[in-house]
């Protein structure tokens, strides 16, 4: 995961991220089942640890990992609609 | 017609049997049969729940009198062979509150006033396993609606097996039992992650 | 209170220009049954909803419409990037263009504006179910309709079966949601109908009673207006 290049790690992530939201739903209706749950277990690890990697690598994912040691990444790196986003 | 021994009595047993029901886990899940999920298997008209008849209960078809008429669901149920519906009330009677009708109350109240059929020539009694008709003439049938697994008031449905899970008057969609799932990658391209869901569009330019 | 993830939930790569395509797909952001209108829909619902599972079925949803929204907006913004003059006024979008340029606003493929009207949130969970149930049909539909519009645009279509099979997903989570809610509703249902009898009758009340107490464990989240109520 540490090697992989920006578009693979956001693909990674998209469909890791995907995962999550659909497992989430279905727990919301199944609270207690628990191949859902394990299933959630490891994909919300997985994608953890990936978002980790990209923010640090390639810029922030969410408001609450960006590098503010010299500038406002934030608002450095193209919008989901723009180009140069392949997201 | 007097007293319905079959629908007013409350008994103990339909009470702990629906507080069961309201416990059950969530994850039950697994208590359709041949449904498959994202599909609204929903009350239609004709449906007919009349028979639970297999154990022993009152059928809780709609009712069809004028006054109790529900839009689409026009009472199909009764067709007990003689081609006239049956006038059963629209309560369950799981559900029938209190095991004595109101002081000054007669069973007949409210279900066969204001008839759209003509009572004068037929007064029907009927329990959970047959109905009798006694015409005009004195001549008296039994009616069951018994066996009749594909018209009449059955319609065959799985649904019915279940009892006293599925009131009337309500939209199901089956629960989701946990299945194959895709690979991140796939299900993303898909749309879901799970096998049991994934309709695929299959139209064409009209 | 909600966090904004810089990405979308689908990836949206549109290398062709389309006024055409861009006019119809507008409806699934400001049209009737478009993704605004589903996100408004859940997220004004989930207030009334009294199970503590029904009400995150609806947050959580609510939530993924957003991410559909800025996916339709995205299409809609990368399909009508550079526009010649030419094609605008070719392709019927002028009318569109007129007021908007090429600026996302939410509106119906007719032109109609973006409209709460579209919608409803009655306070009954019930009811509410079976519109937001309604509502996944319509949307689904109206996005089998698009796909057969953008049959020759291969990055639009993907980006729409997605669209399309999310609808079919989040149906059948609110059809689980509303199971959830029947046993209680019938309990409910079964205390209105013993209290609206003009009956003085101490096994009523017993029974009343009886039930009110099982309806109160029933439920998730009691809510002290619709349980306790006598």
């Amino acid at each position: 995961m540490e090697k992989m290049c920006k578009e693979d790690l956001m693909k990674l992530i998209q469909s890791t991220n995907f995962t999550v939201i659909e497992l989430g739903l279905y727990l919301d209706t199944h609270p207690n089942c628990p191949c859902g749950l394990s299933a959630y277990e490891d994909y919300s690890k997985k994608l953890k640890r990936a978002v980790d990697i990209y923010e640090r690598k390639f810029g922030p994912l969410t408001i609450h990992g960006v590098d503010s040691d010299t500038e406002w990444a934030w608002v450095m790196t193209p919008w989901p609609w723009q180009k140069g986003c392949d997201c | 017609m007097e007293t319905n021994s079959d629908t007013n009595q409350y008994d103990d047993s339909n009470k702990e049997e629906v507080s069961a029901d309201l416990q059950a886990e969530s994850c039950r899940s697994c208590d359709d049969f041949n449904m498959r999920p994202g599909m609204n298997h929903g009350m239609r008209p004709g449906t007919g729940n009349c028979g639970r008849n297999g154990n022993g209960r009152p059928c809780g078809r709609p009712n069809m009198r004028p006054g109790n008429m529900r839009p689409g669901m026009e009472g199909q149920c009764g067709r007990h062979g003689n081609g006239r519906p049956c006038g059963r009330p629209g309560m369950r009677p799981d559900f029938r509150p209190g095991n004595r009708l109101p002081d000054g109350w007669r069973p007949s109240d409210g279900m066969r006033s204001n008839s759209i059929y003509d009572d004068s020539d037929l007064h029907s009694e009927w329990n959970c396993k047959s109905r009798v008709l006694n015409t005009a003439d004195g001549v008296s049938m039994v009616v069951g609606c018994e066996g009749q697994t594909m018209t009449g008031c059955h319609m065959n449905d799985p649904m019915e097996r279940l009892g006293d899970a599925f009131p009337p008057v309500m939209a199901y969609v089956p629960w989701q039992q946990w299945g194959d799932l895709y690979e991140p990658e796939y299900g993303l391209k898909e749309g879901t992650i799970f096998k049991d869901l994934n309709y695929i569009f299959c139209g064409t330019r009209c | 209170m909600w966090t904004y993830i810089k990405m979308l939930e689908f990836p949206v790569n549109i290398k062709t220009t389309s006024a055409t395509l861009a006019t119809a797909i507008i409806s699934q952001l400001g049209g009737p049954d478009g993704e605004k209108g589903a996100s408004v829909r859940y997220l004004s619902q989930r207030y009334a909803m009294p199970d503590k599972r029904v009400a995150g079925v609806l947050t959580d949803i609510g939530t993924e419409e957003l991410g559909h929204e800025e996916m339709v907006a995205t299409i809609i913004t990368q399909l009508t990037k550079n526009l010649t003059m030419d094609e605008i006024e070719k392709s019927g979008f002028y009318q569109y263009y007129v007021d908007h340029t090429t600026g996302v606003y939410p509106v119906s493929a007719a032109g109609v504006p973006f409209s709460v009207a579209t919608i409803q949130s009655t306070g009954d969970p019930i009811t509410d179910l079976h519109e937001d149930l309604a509502a996944e049909q319509k949307a689904r539909l109206t996005y089998d309709n698009i796909l057969r519009l953008c049959k020759d645009e291969p990055d639009v279509y993907e980006a729409i079966k997605f669209l399309r099979a999310r609808e079919m997903v989040h149906y059948q989570r609110f059809g689980e949601s509303l199971r959830m809610m029947i046993p209680i509703i019938s309990m409910l249902s079964i205390l209105h109908l013993i209290k609206v009898q003009p009956v003085c009758n101490i096994r009523f009340a017993r029974l009343y009673t009886d039930l009110q107490r099982k309806t109160a464990k029933a439920v998730a989240n009691p809510v002290p207006s619709l349980v306790s109520k006598t």
